[in-house]
């Protein structure tokens, strides 16, 4: 027992190993809210009328909207008036090639074991550089250009192709869907824009880092992609961010469209500073993420490794809407310390013959509080749909908790749901037999919830999967239960 | 919420209880309860689907009529013959029989009063031992419960001594009569003392020229160290009944509980609420279910079991077949506290849909907060499994009877829980009745 109390004071102790300030000069905007920001925002980027309507729209919708209340954690109070809405670095020059870029840049992505600078031996991964808001650097645009496909930020894609940006941007998640998507249509700054045309098969993973920098700078970032008929794309979305002593928003708006035959997978790893043991400072990952299969045969699938941040709150949504269109939501959500994890998905069988598998494993330990709030909706058009959920938890120490809230409705009796979840706590016999067999308790808990966690961890793309891995590794490493 | 304040049964309520008559007539002792539980009621009002407890459930549209507080008449007749439909053939119990809310000891038939205490509420509302039953944490913002609490006069009190195990179950038959439409507010009270054992099954029957009723009960137990209680509740009723029951139970030490809950067609609105408080260590609790929805009815179930202690085992199967335009809801929480270590916690939940007009919403919902526990759910929605049909019609067996037989195979996960041979037998031939014409229809 006092050997599992020093493991867990250890990994109680562990210090945030990407805590870092990069010091490169930032261009801020004063810090407060109201329609002069969102103007200031959109002026900043030499945005049309269009878009600066719909951010007051946006931002007429936010100022309605009440906090929600319905959450599982108390929710800490946000001083929208003390948080500045724009950053960007001031080098606003586009670069051709690495060696251009800031060293210090550089550098930062180095600690952070981003494959920038190993493009050409991790051949495939195409980064598209998000530091603080202002999309720096994109690579291998020329080869994706060849095959048509778009892969740049939200602002060239709105002087390049507004036609696209008019025609979807905000047709998934309107402005009104909820207070913090609302405000992100108001103040957002940049973010990802992907599309790819009919027919192609996207030959390597598309990759964005976020990277929240300056202090006291929300991230608004809008990501959009779009995958038109019988094309496929997967995306990786990684993050980690510098230490801080206060409390950092983050609420992002991710929107996918995947119209006939197209399949997008989209990735993510979120390793964000959680906060210290006290549950000090951390961010708070406020994130509407939601993708429709417009057309028969789509498919969108979420895979999310949820390692950080000192709040996570996020549902990313699938709308089976086409005919024999499927859906998959993979998640781990590790919390550790302090943190909370309020996460699940939505999954709306709107066509017949839609299809979705939801697995959901969550790992609390310290004080953490894990929770899977989904939702399985068949509506009554959705003849022979099928859903499949398994949500399972480990929790790793008596001070934690577990929790799952789902929501089962049925309105189609040919439909046919499954639900199952489970909690319990790493086996002592489990950990005795690796013991056994020489693996000290420190790897067996490791190999344990690695495995506990592969259903999951085996979606990932090669690249995140070994990130995704370590993460675990670490964030848990020394935690006999 | 504004509307929902200002609805004329709203209004006539409140009317009431100001008007009532302060002091003896509203019991000296209780009356600060009631008047809390007024005051949470009067500044609440009925609940809306705006609460995540009554989501899926509209009270609105079942609360536009007003209702008469005051009892009319009874067909002496009727009551006999209502008593000797109720009774469950072939079963050997005792009979407890309530008009009103009111014990009818002519008409009921008791074991010995060293065997079972049954007493009027009344006879035991004002005194010192009553007062701990009455507060209940778990609902202290349940405004059905504090409703029922501001009103109540009747019910009945059942004792059961230490160390008794009583010989026969108690049929508990409830007779209201209604010749306009009516609100009842029955409360009961079951005491359980250490080591003794019983088993108690309650039914109600409406009387009177079917006008609608609504029905607000609340019954709470308490089962006490190494005690043991089996609760059946049948709930087949008639159509113009809206039942509203919260049913709470506190077990002590190395107690077990089972509850049995039957819902059949017909009453066109059923809520129950069942909410269980493990108060001591090494307890069993089984909470089984079987809801049987038809026509437009609602049928919502939600239960809930707190682990508090370490070593407690909680079992909770729930089984539902939706037919028509039936809607179920049922939402099933447990929460394990951190002192609940060891704690075993199963809830399964699975529902048949018959028809395409049927829905359900279900919510399992976990909240655990100590790790060394074994806690799952399940959860499915589907309809007959086209292999297992084909396999039995392949076998010669009619659709109808295939049919017949899978839907008995469905629910045998609870039935064959049930060790009374003669309820077990009741239930089923009741569940099947109902479900005759429906399941030659289905193609």
């Amino acid at each position: 027992m006092e050997k599992d109390d020093l493991m867990l004071e250890q990994l109680a102790n562990r210090e945030y190993e990407f805590g870092f300030v990069t010091a490169i000069d930032m261009d801020i905007s004063e810090i407060g809210l109201n329609e002069d920001t969102v103007r200031f925002i959109s002026a900043k980027k030499n945005e049309p009328q269009w878009l600066l309507d719909w951010r007051m729209k946006g931002f007429k919708a936010f100022q309605k909207q009440e906090m929600p209340q319905w959450q599982n954690f108390k929710m800490p109070e946000i001083d929208f008036q003390s948080i500045s809405y724009y950053a960007a670095p001031k080098q606003q020059a586009k670069y051709a090639s690495l060696d251009e870029v800031d060293p210090e840049l550089l550098r930062t992505f180095e600690k952070l074991g981003i494959p920038m600078s190993e493009q050409k031996h991790l051949a495939g991964v195409a980064v598209d550089v998000v530091f603080d808001s202002v999309s720096v650097t994109t690579t291998y645009k020329k080869h994706l250009n060849e095959l048509g496909i778009i892969f740049c930020s939200i602002s060239d894609a709105v002087k390049e192709h507004p036609e696209l940006i008019q025609k979807y941007l905000g047709s998934v998640v309107p402005h009104t869907d909820n207070v913090f998507a609302s405000l992100n249509t108001a103040v957002f700054s940049d973010g990802s824009f992907v599309y790819i045309p009919k027919g192609v098969r996207c030959p390597m993973e598309l990759s964005t880092y976020f990277r929240i920098n300056a202090e006291n700078t929300g991230q608004f970032e809008r990501t959009l992609i779009i995958a038109d008929e019988d094309s496929y794309v997967s995306y990786l979305e990684g993050c980690t961010a510098p230490m801080r002593d206060e409390n950092q928003l983050h609420a992002a708006v991710v929107e996918l469209i995947a119209m006939k035959g197209a399949e997008i997978k989209y990735s993510t790893v979120q390793n964000w500073y959680p906060g210290d043991k006290e549950g000090k400072g951390g961010i708070f990952n406020f994130v509407t993420k939601r993708g429709a299969c417009r057309g028969e045969r789509a498919k969108i699938s979420w895979t999310q490794v949820e390692t950080g941040s000192a709040i996570t709150w996020k549902y990313p949504s699938i709308l089976l809407q086409g005919d024999y269109s499927s859906g998959e939501f993979y998640s781990v959500a590790v919390t550790n310390n302090m943190q909370i994890a309020d996460t699940g998905t939505k999954i709306y069988h709107l066509g017949a013959h839609t299809k979705s598998r939801i697995i959901s494993k969550g790992i609390s330990a310290g004080k953490g509080q894990n929770s899977y709030r989904g939702l399985v909706q068949m509506g009554p058009k959705a003849a022979y749909a099928r859903n499949f959920t398994q949500c399972d938890s480990l929790l790793i120490g008596d001070l934690c908790g577990a929790h799952t809230f789902p929501y089962i409705e049925s309105k189609n009796n040919t439909a046919t749901i499954e639900h199952e979840a489970t909690t319990s706590k790493i086996g002592e016999d489990q950990v005795f037999y690796l013991n056994q067999r020489g693996i000290d308790a420190e790897q067996a808990i490791a190999l344990i919830v690695n495995g506990y966690a592969k259903d999951v961890l085996n979606q990932l793309p090669m690249e995140f999967a070994v990130e995704a891995q370590k993460l675990l590794s670490l964030t848990l490493e020394g935690s006999v239960g | 919420m504004v509307n929902q304040l200002t609805t004329p049964f709203y209004n006539q309520l409140i009317a009431e209880f100001e008007n009532a008559p302060k002091g003896e007539n509203t019991n000296g002792d209780l009356s600060k309860s009631r008047e809390n539980a007024f005051e949470l009621f009067k500044a609440k009002g009925f609940p809306t689907s705006k609460d995540e407890d009554w989501k899926f459930t509209n009270l609105t549209p079942f609360l536009t009529d007003t209702f008469s507080l005051t009892t009319g008449d009874t067909n002496q007749q009727e009551v006999k013959e209502a008593i000797t439909a109720a009774t469950i053939p072939g079963l050997d119990a005792w009979l407890l029989v309530l008009l009103n809310g009111q014990i009818q000891f002519d008409l009921s038939v008791l074991p010995e009063a060293d065997q079972l205490t049954v007493l009027p509420l009344e006879s035991v509302i004002n005194t010192e031992s009553y007062k701990n039953y009455i507060t209940c944490k778990e609902a202290e913002s349940n405004r059905m419960y504090a409703l029922n609490t501001a009103f109540f006069t009747d019910g009945y009190f059942l004792e059961v001594p230490k160390n008794v195990v009583l010989d026969k179950p108690v049929q508990i038959i409830h007779l209201y009569t209604a010749t306009e439409n009516m609100l009842f507010q029955p409360r009961h009270l079951i005491v359980v003392n250490e080591s003794a054992k019983a088993e108690l099954i309650d039914s109600a029957v409406t009387l009177g020229n079917a006008q609608r009723v609504l029905m607000n009960s609340v019954t709470q137990v308490t089962v006490k160290e190494n005690a043991n209680l089996i609760q059946y509740v049948i709930q087949d009723n008639a159509a113009e009944d809206r039942l509203i029951n919260y049913n709470h139970i506190t077990q002590e030490r190395n107690s077990r509980y089972d509850n049995f809950m039957f819902n059949l067609p017909g009453a066109e609105l059923i809520r129950n609420n069942l909410e269980v408080v493990l108060n001591g260590s090494a307890t069993e609790t089984h909470l089984l279910g079987l809801y049987l929805v038809a026509g437009h009815q609602l049928t919502d179930n939600h239960t809930a079991i707190h682990h508090r202690f370490p070593h407690c085992d909680s079992n909770e199967i729930y089984k539902g077949v939706l037919l028509d335009k039936g809607k179920a809801v049922f939402n099933g929480k447990v929460f394990v506290e951190r002192p609940a270590q060891k704690t075993n916690a199963f809830q399964q939940n699975n529902n048949l849909l018959l028809s395409d007009k049927a829905q359900v919403f279900a919510k399992p919902q976990l909240e655990i907060f100590a790790d060394d526990v074994k806690c799952s759910h399940g959860c499915t929605v589907g309809q007959f499994d086209p292999e297992s049909l084909f396999y039995l019609r392949s076998r010669g067996i009619s659709e109808e009877s295939s049919r017949k037989l899978l839907v008995e195979a469905f629910m045998f996960d609870v039935t064959q829980k049930i060790e009374n041979e003669a309820i077990k037998d009741f239930v089923q031939s009741l569940i099947y009745k109902r479900m005759e014409n429906s399941l030659a229809t289905i193609i």
